[in-house]
């Protein structure tokens, strides 16, 4: 009997094995995550079932998440034959990709979610929409200039393999009753923005005239700053020569970083975008450089009251006329080149792009502005002042894009890997600004001479 | 040479049985221990970038030679050496000075013993979050008692972004966490000693400390040296925590071996350079484990 009971066990252990296989997913918009995406629903029947897509998103808050969940909701109503599972990933656009990395290495990516970038183009990891694009409405709602610089992701073959829904707009968020209380107009000039930086600062008192992402995103907020200042349009000249180190982006980095621990809080050197947003929600700093993103942090922090704060784009350039980083947002939709569904999840994509009360409330949660024609031209920001002044600035035929090279598959890397640790270092004082954007455009070379040698 | 006893059938039937019993464990170890181990060896040999597919391949013992040149490589190595000994040091002593308290007849023992070990149920990022607000410049509790006893100025100090202090932050942090296992471990080991030797020893003369030197230590040797391996591993491995908390940074002063390997596999995306600092962690560990092993004489007998 003994014998026997031990041995009954023994087969309950193993037969348990096979019982740890994932369940299928659940009906619904659960913001649970989405097993076997690929294979969703792979073998219903034919037009008797709702098929299933998975659609991720990055930097994901619980009020993100719920309103993507509450769209999602929506367009399952219009759209019985499709089921929407969303999942949002908090933290910074890195630890996304860092996931979506795993999941395709697993065959679990989701439909819709990973980024437009050489990354993903290298690998085959996304399908070229042209043929939907060509034949949906949405053609005629992106501006060319925004479908020709996602078409430069593909150098190669010219593919578009991204929708572009919305941008963010970076600029400062600046403490406006701050500056009122000292008597100094709101900088228009990069020489006012600097002296008002120190004369904001007051130690004493716990107040900062600026903070500082030195943390994880530091690379790229630190560019946008710096070819906004120089004025400089181009990453690569045609010879391959990067630009990020030019004597004006080297001039402005001295200048910028050498505020750290003088006129910013210590403890900028490890903060990413969420302890910048609390540093300056928590009054203890006049100045932040960021984007439209934490904008409904901020309106919730200060109850919506514009006196104390406010988004001011960045000042022109040394050269005279204004630069903002190319318009592509690396969360352009794009739909997986494995997905079982691809009809479906472009369905969703026009959805998502078109639909006025979804776009609304995207740009407010998200901080973004659209790039649909007829949602950019709808009153939806009429209660946002800045939302409407960041979508007349970056609309300003006067304006000047960088060309960010997103094409490059190595370009997230040196960020990660040579710029992020060299900005904590010029911060600390331990190189020179000078080296360490000599270090960055180096890496940027070398990458940039594989990608030509081996595409 | 022994000779082989035949076992009798009744014998054959309890074997295989036991054999039938242990198999669910084996194959999971198989599964999800050994063959990861063996693919994990694989990829080392391999270039593997899915988004540089020209340069992936098998490359041999390229991914090992380029690591020895590679001088983050050397760093994760020399700041996992000195986590694993400051944490294992600090842990052992407190652990145990914990564990004694614990053992003494005090009114309320039960309550004490339960708070004591409670940071040990704590998950590592929830660890995380509690630190970080407490070691936070402008809100953190640590600040505004060191504010108010006048020991810093009224600016704070960011400990988490100070070279000075970061690596002293996060060992407290995991300090803090480590405790409650050193304490548990000793405190089972000091109630399964007998009394009657002390009451011997304090006949024969016997203060406080010879009791513990010469008859407590002794009868505890096995606990603390299974205690110190157990815990040298997963500090060693000790990931959430440090990197939530600081990401490696500032400058790769808290970048341990393991969150190096974790940024070259999946931030860099070189699976096979990242399957070789693995490798080369694994392999640290298990020599680390059998000398260990050796030298303290693990299994060996208490004397009485």
């Amino acid at each position: 009997m003994k014998r026997t009971i031990t041995i009954l066990l023994a087969l309950l252990m193993i037969i348990s094995l096979f019982g740890c296989a994932s369940s299928k997913p659940q009906t619904g918009s659960a913001a649970s995550e989405p097993e076997n995406a690929n294979n969703a629903q792979a073998t219903q029947p034919e037009n008797k079932e709702p098929v299933t897509i998975s659609v991720w998103f990055a930097t994901a808050t619980p009020d993100r998440i719920a309103m993507h969940e509450k769209y999602a909701a929506k367009f399952m109503e219009q759209n019985p034959d499709i089921k929407v599972e969303i999942l949002g990933v908090p933290g910074d656009p890195n630890d996304f990709i860092q996931k979506c990395d795993m999941a395709l290495a697993a065959g679990e990516a989701p439909d819709v979610g990973l980024q437009c970038t050489a990354h993903y183009i290298q690998q085959g990891a996304l399908e070229p929409l042209d043929t939907y694009f060509e034949n949906s409405i949405l053609k005629d709602e992106l501006p060319e200039s925004v479908v020709d610089s996602i078409r430069a992701n593909d150098r190669e073959n010219n593919h578009l393999y991204g929708i572009q829904a919305y941008a963010a707009v970076n600029l400062f968020w600046m403490r406006a009753n701050w500056f009122k209380e000292a008597g100094l107009p709101i900088p228009e000039t990069w020489g006012d923005f600097f002296t008002d930086v120190e004369k904001l600062t007051d130690k004493e008192n716990g107040r900062y005239g600026l903070s500082i992402r030195g943390g994880s995103g530091s690379a790229q907020n630190l560019e946008f700053l710096m070819f906004a200042y120089s004025g400089i349009t181009d990453y690569f000249d045609e010879n391959g020569k990067c630009n990020i180190n030019d004597p004006l982006n080297v001039e402005f980095a001295e200048k910028y970083l050498g505020c750290y621990n003088v006129y910013t809080p210590e403890d900028d050197l490890t903060k990413g975008w969420t302890e910048l947003a609390a540093t300056f929600q928590s009054g203890k700093a006049a100045i932040v450089g960021h984007n439209l993103g934490s904008a409904s942090g901020h309106a919730a922090a200060f109850n919506h009251d514009f006196s104390q704060y406010q988004a001011v784009p960045f000042p022109k350039s040394v050269k005279g006329y204004s630069v903002h980083a190319s318009l592509l947002v690396r969360n352009g939709l794009t739909i997986n080149a494995n997905s079982q569904h691809k009809d479906e999840a472009w369905r969703y994509i026009v959805f998502y792009m078109t639909d006025p009360e979804y776009a609304s409330e995207i740009c407010r949660m998200e901080g973004s502005v659209p790039m649909c024609k007829t949602v950019a031209a709808s009153n939806i920001f009429e209660d946002e002042p800045y939302f409407q002044s960041s979508l007349e600035y970056i609309n300003d035929p006067e304006l000047r894009f960088f060309n960010t090279p997103n094409w490059l598959p190595d370009y997230d890397t040196v960020w990660a890997e040579v710029a992020q640790p060299g900005i904590q270092e010029v911060m600390a004082g331990k190189r020179t600004a000078q080296d360490m954007l000599d270090e960055w455009a180096a890496a940027m070379e070398e990458a940039y001479a594989e990608y030509m040698n081996n595409k | 040479m022994k000779k082989q006893r035949i076992l009798s059938k009744e014998e054959r039937k309890e074997q295989r049985l036991a054999s039938a019993l242990l198999s669910p464990t084996i194959l999971l170890f198989t599964v999800f221990i050994v063959l990861p181990g063996f693919y994990m060896l694989y990829l080392s040999l391999q270039n593997l970038n899915y988004a540089k597919p020209y340069r992936n391949g098998f490359v041999g013992l390229q991914n090992y030679v380029e690591m020895l040149h590679d001088a983050a490589f050397w760093n994760g190595l020399n700041v996992s050496a000195k986590w694993v000994v400051a944490e294992i040091l600090l842990q052992l002593v407190c652990g145990m000075a914990l564990a004694l308290l614990l053992n003494q007849k005090i009114k309320g023992r039960g309550f004490f013993r339960a708070i004591s070990f409670a940071p040990w149920a704590v998950s590592g990022t929830l660890t995380t979050m509690l630190w970080t607000l407490i070691y936070s410049q402008h809100i953190g509790v640590l600040n505004m008692i060191l504010k108010a006893l006048g020991l810093i100025g009224s600016e704070g100090i960011a400990w988490l972004g100070n070279e000075k202090t970061v690596f002293g932050a996060v060992v407290i942090a995991e300090l803090w966490r480590g405790i409650p296992f050193f304490a548990i471990n000793f405190l089972a080991g000091l109630q399964s000693i007998p009394q009657n030797i002390y009451e011997a020893g304090a006949m024969d003369g016997c203060g406080r400390f010879q009791s513990f030197w010469k008859l407590t230590l002794p009868f505890l040797k096995e606990t603390i040296v299974m205690t110190i391996l157990l815990r040298t591993i997963w500090t060693f491995n000790s990931f959430d925590m440090l990197y939530t908390m600081t990401g490696g940074g500032p400058f790769r002063l808290t970048t341990t071996l393991p969150i190096y390997t974790y940024q070259v596999t999946f931030a860099s995306g070189e699976f096979g350079y990242g399957s070789a600092l693995a490798v080369t962690s694994t392999l640290i560990l298990l020599v680390f484990a059998a000398v260990f092993m050796k030298a303290m004489r693990y299994g060996g007998n208490v004397d009485e």
